[in-house]
């Protein structure tokens, strides 16, 4: 796996200065001597001596060459610990270095560390959140041991490290209306090369000699008579699924709804509906490609081109990649006529359904004769702590959510709510989607 | 994004001070006691940095201002020395950088001029302890926030150093107390300070000279290149 990298430029820590705590050591040394000497004091002159030899001391030791600070980690990770390390190296005289680490939505945390050695100090963040990120930005300050020389704060970072979606353990998947081609992992309705049996035929031109049933033949043979006709099985041709998941990269809201305007940001430590919606389409895919379908991911926030439908585990990363760079990107252009899917797909549309974009595209697949089923990745919203306006509005776009669901629901779309804790909702999404798998209302 | 929604998102700006205001006392007692915050309103999750042993940066706070409280205490028992005491043990349990520490000492050391002099006792000697202490402490931890980890390593850096000047300070003031009974205040003094100012230049000169021996030797001066014209052509 690849490695992001921050480092300082030597050329720029090369600058020791005194701290003010260092003239306050000599003015006050001197201060104390002085007044010791005058008044003939020596319990007041001996408690300027300390002063004076510990700054001479460390004017003796000061450094003399430039601390490096590196920071790096992996490129990619997982949701839950995102580590990095940062390395410290020091020339002899450096004593303590005070480091700032900051992550955008995170509390940062300030350490002062010894630096007498160089060193390796490993970061860490807990993140439910994927997609691109960019993480540990370290304010660096260096010093002598007793701080009275230090040189100018620095920065290193942030590094960028993209956050992949973990894919979630899925049972049963819906199918397509029809399976394409002649191989595969399911059994389709036309007959073909495959186990299970469509019917038994007579024998003819093309039909390969092991398929002849020998029971059947030998129980239609005419008393006295000689083999007529000979008898085959014929067999249910196997077959694969193309599934396209269609990504609503539009919107990126997460569970506070106040968070929804621009007042307020997102907390790092909940998921988004974004978050949501890679999450599902990578558990989703995942399940589909270990079977051995092909599926494809179109980005309704982009106008490029989709990944075309294919199978495999390199397939798995590619789409993954795809699902941690989608982000919503300014105000989305409306397209004109709906993205162009293979035909006979089975099409999975992750969206919030908040506005009526993805609800419209959805229709017209389905009208057109694809298998639609729409995956709900709104979070579960926080509302109790909304003042009256925003729980007013909330109520408004919730019931036009619902009238826009219900429509589609009309219209043949099937629906699916993908839960956002694995815990509790793992069961109630395995559940509606075998209640998918197992609704067969179309021939293959 | 609903518009409705983002609109009023942004108007929440402006409304968040009208509805302080509006607020009932139930509302704020409940945000005070921390029962219905909004979740933007918990606290942040932080980021972990994984280092050795270590102590919160406010552990050291106060840990500056009790010493200050306890060389206060081997001071005297005068009200003002305590009020002013109390005051800078405060200032340097809050910022421990700058010129508190020492501008503490600078007082502990005239506030020594109105006690009669007298013999050295113990509390001479940890007084000086202490002050040595607290001077080191403070800048050493100027930068460390009171929430900040420190690791105890930076402490125990400080030990070999903090000892070596707080033994030989030590010497001094026990040669100082020795000769300042036979009634040698002012000679004594002077010899002392002359062999620290001895000591002091002899480990300058030899850093110096350490230095300049390091130094790598100055590079051969290159040919000059063919058609460089002299000076007068």
């Amino acid at each position: 796996m690849t490695q992001s990298q921050q480092s300082i430029e030597p050329s720029r820590q090369h600058r020791w200065v005194l701290s003010s705590a260092a003239g306050a050591w000599a003015i006050g040394g001197v201060i104390l001597l002085v007044v010791g000497l005058i008044t003939r004091r020596s319990d007041v002159a001996i408690l300027g001596v300390p002063l004076i030899v510990g700054l001479v001391w460390t004017w003796i030791h000061r450094p003399s060459g430039a601390a490096q600070v590196q920071i790096y980690g992996a490129s990619m990770a997982q949701p839950g610990e995102v580590r990095a390390q940062v390395d410290l190296e020091a020339t002899p005289g450096v004593g303590t270095g005070h480091l700032r680490v900051r992550a955008q939505g995170y509390r940062a945390t300030e350490v002062l560390v010894d630096l007498a050695q160089p060193r390796t100090i490993e970061l860490a963040m807990w993140t439910v959140r994927t997609g691109r990120r960019a993480v540990f930005d370290i304010d660096y300050l260096s010093g002598t041991a007793d701080n009275l020389l230090r040189s100018g704060p620095l920065s290193a970072g942030p590094i960028e490290i993209t956050v992949l979606p973990k894919a979630r353990p899925v049972r049963e998947l819906p199918l397509p209306f029809r399976l394409q081609g002649m191989t595969g992992p399911h059994v389709s309705r036309r007959p073909g090369d495959g186990d299970d049996l469509h019917d038994i035929d007579l024998f003819r031109p093309g039909d390969r000699l092991r398929r002849i049933d020998w029971r059947v033949t030998a129980r239609r043979l005419a008393p006295g008579l000689g083999v007529s006709d000979l008898y085959v099985r014929r067999t249910l041709s196997m077959a694969d699924a193309s599934v396209m998941l269609v990504l609503d990269s539009r919107d990126d809201i997460g569970p506070d709804v106040a968070t929804w305007g621009d007042s307020a940001a997102v907390r790092q430590d909940e998921a988004t509906s974004l978050d949501l919606a890679r999450e599902a389409a990578a558990s989703i895919a995942r399940r589909y490609l270990d079977l051995g379908d092909r599926v494809g991911l179109e980005d309704l926030g982009r106008l490029r081109r989709p990944v075309a439908p294919a199978g495999g585990r390199q397939q798995f990363h590619r789409l993954a990649q795809q699902l941690a760079w989608s982000v919503p990107e300014g105000e989305p252009k409306p397209r004109r006529r709906p993205p162009r899917l293979p035909s006979g797909a089975l099409i999975l549309v992750f969206s919030t359904f908040l506005d009526d974009e993805a609800a419209r595209l959805a229709q017209i697949w389905r009208h057109a004769g694809h298998r639609v089923v729409a995956i709900d990745v709104l979070p579960t919203l926080v509302t109790h702590h909304l003042t009256s306006r925003l729980a007013t509005a909330h109520r408004i776009v919730a019931m036009e959510r619902n009238d826009r669901l219900t429509e589609l629901s009309r219209t043949g779309v099937e629906l699916v709510r993908w839960h956002g804790d694995p815990a509790a909702g793992s069961a109630a999404v395995d559940v509606a989607l075998t209640a998918l798998a197992r609704t067969r209302t179309v021939r293959r | 994004m609903s518009r409705i929604l983002s609109v009023l998102g942004d108007r929440t700006k402006i409304n968040t001070v009208r509805r302080r205001v509006g607020d009932s006392r139930w509302q704020r007692l409940g945000r005070a006691l921390r029962v219905d915050r909004s979740p933007a309103q918990r606290p942040l999750p932080p980021v972990t940095v994984k280092i050795g042993p270590h102590l919160r940066g406010w552990h050291l706070r106060l840990l500056i201002g009790l010493i200050g409280l306890g060389c206060t205490a081997l001071i005297g028992s005068a009200p003002f020395l305590w009020v002013i005491s109390i005051a800078l043990c405060l200032l340097m349990a809050i910022r421990p950088s700058g010129p508190v520490p020492v501008i503490f000492a600078v007082l502990a050391g005239l506030a020594l001029l109105f006690i009669p002099p007298g013999p050295w006792q113990w509390r001479s000697y940890l007084l000086l302890f202490g002050l040595h202490l607290l001077v080191t402490l403070g800048p050493a931890l100027a930068n460390a926030a009171p929430g900040s980890l420190v690791e105890l390593r930076v402490l125990t850096n400080l030990v070999p150093r903090f000892l070596i000047i707080q033994l030989g300070t030590q010497l001094c003031a026990f040669a100082t107390a020795a000769l300042s009974t036979q009634h040698y205040a002012l000679t004594w003094l002077a010899s002392v300070a002359m062999v620290i100012l001895a000591a002091a230049a002899w480990l300058v000169l030899a850093r110096t000279r350490k230095t300049l021996a390091q130094q790598p030797p100055s590079a051969p001066p290159t040919r000059a290149h063919y058609d460089d014209r002299r000076w007068g052509d």
